[in-house]
């Protein structure tokens, strides 16, 4: 049951090049971050480790992405799940299982549940919720996290925002301006979620961490593990490529 | 006539000779009826509680929707003119109230958890005279106009999700377009209904925001409830449902409560059965239990009949007048003991049978955990005959004993 | 002694119409707790067949998370103790999970339920749901559905649907199946919710290898649950060993509370049967009161006078007991054999429901020795006024007002 972490996945799915810029508005920090991640077109190569206290499993897989609606995602191991993916266009969400040649959209109801066995769920890929447009942001502090001075600044849910955090704790680099961490509390201010980001790394033409992990607060030795091994920014990518006869048709 | 009359009132005598006698049987016969009234009270109660349960809150005596939309629930098949339905409800007499619902499926998400839900958008003021659902709120408000998208869940989804009154969910569905849509509420009440099931799966919303969310106008479902309450009084729901199936676009459908649960009408058919059992039982040890202090009192009585035959009372006379006996106690304990019922029932129809322990039972049941004992006059009128005739049936063979024995040897009978 | 025994049959009929009370109120009151018990037993048995069954095997986490994560080995190293238990009538590996089941159109979240068809036959009665197609055979690479899920998802025989959801450990489980036959269920939430698979192809889906949810198990008689599960909890501390009660609490609370409302019919009952028993009684001693008078007067001690009364009390008891079991017994033996049939929508009601349409009767030890208790403690309670009146006895009036003095 994890929640919605959709700006998180961004932080992953979407990686810019460092903007060395230092204001002190928390909104325009934010904003800057976020910007950073927004980017054009992106590929990555990802491997996902889903740690559980008794079993780790392992999944390989390919990421592309345009803007900020547009992703496919290909698994190419392990062998038993090789080659399915995962379309998301917009609010929509398909799942391609070429083991029996079908196509999957998620329903609503699904949205809660699991994306590929991990701590993240459907929604949390599919949730529009912006971190600049549904909070208000407070700079709370300046500390080192990893070794680089962070700005922690607290971002609160507007009321009426869709989102179900109460707040969101981040530390946003000075230096990269890369999210290197982020806390999720709910309206109790009980620390539900955490989602921290290690070795930073020049990728393509840009910096960005390449491990990050979520952690969920209340179930010990439990957590869901993404490592970047490659990454490439900026080439063309045509919007017909995020399409389900395309998604059909990738194979590694 | 004159005859009759005079032996009735002779037996009448005979039955007030021997006060603490008579006493005895009309208190076992009073105690019997007391009994079996309470338990067909019981019994009845229990069951048409459940059912009346069930017909408030889940069913209403009548449901409209889109045919389509029952064979497969799609946000777009709303109600086909609705307008010339609710014209409808409001003329006649016999409709008390009707609610419009907007309903989607969706999940419920908060910090902590979500789930799959049935999101019910209702106008407020509609609802409240449909279902009790604004008496079942164990926190907080029933919505109104105030506030922007409030919404009432249930205690169980209050605690699964963790919220508590103010609280924030999100709300999330599939709109007009089959895109979903999604939106922040906040927790304006929690309620807590019989049903546990109807708890587990739904929650309220404004009608209006929903169907703004949804980009739709109409409703998808439109509830009726009668003045008329009673789950017997079958024939009016059927008359009302004729006379909407009249106006009614052919594309909608009208389902009465026997159609929208038909598990329902199944029930009322067992509990028949068992009912009959139960009483059947009740009333075969009742009558045996009269019959048998009948017999012991008429055949000790074997000397005092013979002493009647002895100075020339005729055979028949003296058979009559041992039925006659029997039939006055029979009548006297009988009225005595269905108005002693009568004024159990009376009382426990004003403070109610509380079965507490097994609240979570119930729930699961749709029954409250208080209802109300029923009697109906028929069953009333049933026991009454029942005793007069067990009695009269335990004077016969002793009688017929008597009358074969000549006079002087009944005389002779010691005890 | 001899003189209460004489005493009795000196006044058969007296005699023979209290032991009658008495024979009545034991017959009925046996005849209501039976047939009682028998339903009981039944509803719990059906109930149990039809879902849970009366005993499980789990994993210590399945109850709480109901995830495929939690499960038991299937192997036979496991479950070789429970075979040879003799409690044990039927035992059956199930896996239980969820996933989204989808046609050509669209797609829901569907109750997944695996077991082996010829046992589960032999159990749940599964064949008697179907309403098209055919049964599933124990090695079928194909499944069943619930009528209102198929409707749902325009779905028919020889049709194919699509599972997806998650596996063991994470791993996608993905299968495209041919549907065999359709099922209806009374209950909405299985009959719109519910595909079934042989297990074998379901491990394969959720790739879970040789492991079940749980195992399940019945009794030859629900008596014989307590044991079976304390056996079970020494065979298996590690393991949750669950009843029905614990599995299926609100069905339970239900049937406590119809066993509360039996209670409350019964104690009605008792006081029914024991105002009978003890008018009969009272009246009895009154129309005696002459009798003592005079046995008091030729110099018999009042407690002597108690005791024969009590005595005679103790035959009538005895002769009304073994009456009332005369009657009893045999019907009941009947009824447990060849159990009411119910007929009519009733009947139909069951039968949906998947149960048989009976009202069998518990013929059992505890049973009657409970009943027979009863019956001697409301003799006794009604005792206790008449003895009162012998004690009090008026010597002189008693012997002048006759019979009649009241």
């Amino acid at each position: 049951m994890t929640p919605r972490l959709r700006f998180a996945l961004l932080a992953l799915l979407a990686p810019l090049a460092p903007l060395a810029l230092a204001a002190p508005d928390p909104t325009e920090i934010v904003r800057q971050s976020d910007q950073q991640m927004r980017g054009d077109a992106s590929y990555s190569e990802l491997t996902m480790n889903i740690i559980r206290p008794e079993w780790t499993r392992s999944m390989s897989m390919k990421s592309w992405t345009k803007g900020q609606d547009l992703s496919l995602v290909l698994v190419t191991a392990p062998a038993r799940d090789r080659g399915s993916a995962s379309l998301r266009r917009d609010r929509e969400m398909w799942n391609w299982l070429p083991d029996i040649e079908r196509v999957i959209k998620i329903a609503p109801s699904m949205l809660g549940q699991s994306w590929m066995g991990s701590d993240f769920t459907n929604d949390d890929l599919i949730n529009q919720s912006s971190i600049v447009v549904d909070y208000t942001h407070h700079l709370v502090a300046q500390e080192p996290y990893d070794g680089e001075m962070s700005y922690v600044i607290d971002a609160v849910a507007k009321p009426e925002a869709p989102v179900v955090w109460s707040k969101v704790r981040l530390w946003i680099s000075q230096q990269t301006h890369l999210q290197r961490k982020i806390e999720f509390y709910d309206e109790f201010d009980e620390l539900v979620n955490t989602l921290n980001t290690f070795d930073v790394q020049t990728m393509g033409d840009r910096a960005l961490a390449t491990r990050m992990e979520m952690v969920p607060a209340d179930k010990p030795g439990q957590k869901t593990e993404i490592l970047t091994h490659a990454a490439q920014f900026n080439f063309a990518i045509s919007e017909a490529f995020f399409s389900l006869d395309q998604m059909k048709r990738l194979r590694d | 006539m004159a005859a009759s009359t005079q032996l009735a009132t002779l037996a009448w005598r005979n039955l007030w000779r021997n006060k603490l006698r008579t006493s005895i049987m009309l208190g076992a016969v009073v105690f019997g009826l007391v009994g079996v009234v309470a338990m067909i009270g019981f019994v009845a109660g229990l069951y048409s509680n459940m059912i009346q349960n069930a017909i408030a809150w889940q069913t209403s005596q009548l449901q409209i929707h889109n045919r389509h939309y029952l064979e497969n629930p799609d946000i777009q098949d709303t109600l086909l003119q609705p307008k010339v339905i609710t014209d409808l409800l409001a003329t006649l007499p016999e409709v008390a109230a009707w609610s419009e619902r907007f309903i989607a499926e969706g999940m419920v998400a908060s910090a902590r958890a979500n789930r799959g839900i049935r999101i019910n958008g209702v106008v407020p003021d509609q609802e409240v005279r449909v279902t009790p659902i604004a008496g079942a709120i164990v926190e907080g408000a029933w919505l109104d106009d105030q506030g922007r998208n409030p919404v009432l869940v249930s205690k169980k989804t209050a605690e699964r999700l963790k919220l508590r009154l103010g609280s924030k969910i999100v709300l999330t569905f599939t709109d007009a377009q089959g895109d979903v849509a999604g939106a922040a509420f906040r927790v304006r009440g929690i309620f807590r209904t019989p049903s546990t099931n109807f708890d587990e799966g739904n929650l309220f919303v404004r009608h209006k925001d929903l169907a703004a969310l949804a980009g739709l106008s109409g409703s998808h479902e439109i509830a009726v409830r009668l003045h008329e309450e009673d789950y017997r009084a079958f024939d009016t729901v059927l008359a009302v449902k004729t006379r909407l199936q009249a106006v009614s676009d052919p594309g909608n459908r009208i389902r009465d409560w026997q159609q929208i649960q038909p598990l329902l009408a199944s029930i009322l058919g067992q509990m028949g059965v068992s009912n009959a059992i139960i009483i059947g039982i009740y009333v075969v040890a009742m009558g045996f239990g009269i019959v048998n202090i009948m017999l012991m009192s008429v055949f000790e009585r074997t000397r005092e009949f013979g002493v009647l035959m002895a100075v020339g009372m005729q055979k028949h006379r003296v058979f009559t007048l041992i039925l006659l006996e029997s039939a006055w106690l029979g009548v006297c304990g009988g009225l005595l003991g269905l108005l002693a019922g009568y004024a159990l029932m009376q009382l426990l129809g004003y403070t109610g049978i509380a079965l507490g322990t097994m609240a979570e039972g119930l729930g699961a049941f749709g029954a409250d955990t208080l209802f109300y004992p029923r009697v109906t006059a028929s069953e009333y009128a049933l026991i009454f005959v029942t005793v007069v005739a067990a009695s009269l049936l335990a004077a016969l063979y002793p009688a017929r004993q008597i009358l074969r024995k000549p006079p002087a040897e009944a005389m002779a009978e010691k005890h | 002694m001899k003189l209460a025994w004489r005493n009795l049959w000196r006044q058969k009929r007296r005699t023979l119409l209290t032991a009658a009370a008495l024979a009545l109120a034991l017959a009925l009151s046996l005849f209501m707790r039976s047939i009682q018990e028998g339903s009981y037993a039944n509803n719990i048995d059906n109930a149990a067949r039809f879902a849970t069954g009366l005993v499980q095997i789990q994993h210590p986490g399945f109850q709480q998370s109901q995830s495929i994560d939690d499960l038991v080995p299937m192997a036979d190293a496991f479950i070789a103790p429970v075979q040879t238990l003799p409690e044990v009538s039927h035992l059956l590996p199930r896996l239980e999970s969820f996933a989204l089941a989808a046609g050509d159109q669209r797609s829901k979240g569907a109750l997944v339920m695996a077991g082996i068809p010829s046992l589960e036959n032999g159990y749940a009665k599964l064949e008697e749901r179907l309403v098209a197609g055919d049964f599933l055979d124990d090695d079928d690479a194909q499944v069943l559905l619930g009528e209102g899920l198929a409707q749902f998802l325009e779905l028919n025989v020889g049709d194919e649907v699509v599972l997806y959801g998650q596996g063991y450990r994470g791993q996608t489980a993905a299968g495209l199946y041919r549907i065999k036959g359709l099922l209806r269920f009374p209950v909405p939430q299985l009959d719109s919710q519910l595909v079934y698979l042989p297990l074998p192809l379901a491990q394969g889906l959720f790739s879970t290898g040789d492991q079940i949810s749980a195992w399940v198990m019945h009794t030859h008689q629900l008596s014989q649950l307590p044991a079976l599960e304390s056996k079970l909890h020494a065979l298996y501390p590690d393991h949750a060993v669950l009843d029905w009660q614990a599995l299926a609490p609100e069905m339970a609370q239900q049937i406590l509370m119809d066993r509360a409302g039996g209670l409350f019919m019964m104690y009605l009952l008792y006081g029914v049967v024991g105002f009978g028993l003890f008018a009969t009684l009272l009246m009895m001693t009154l129309e005696r009161q002459r009798e003592f008078a005079v046995m008091l007067a030729t110099g018999l001690l009042r407690g002597r006078l108690l005791l024969l009364v009590m005595i005679e009390s103790l035959f009538i008891a005895a002769l009304g007991l073994m009456m009332g079991l005369a009657i009893a017994v045999p019907v009941l033996l009947y009824l447990a054999a060849h159990p009411i049939q119910l007929t009519g929508q009733t009947a139909h009601m069951m039968q949906e429901l998947g149960w048989d349409p009976i009202l069998p009767a518990l013929v059992a030890p505890w049973l009657f020795i409970n009943q027979i208790g009863i019956v001697l403690m409301l003799l006794l309670l009604c005792l206790l006024y008449p003895l009162w009146r012998i004690l009090r006895l008026e010597l002189v009036s008693a012997l002048k007002g006759g019979a009649h003095g009241g």
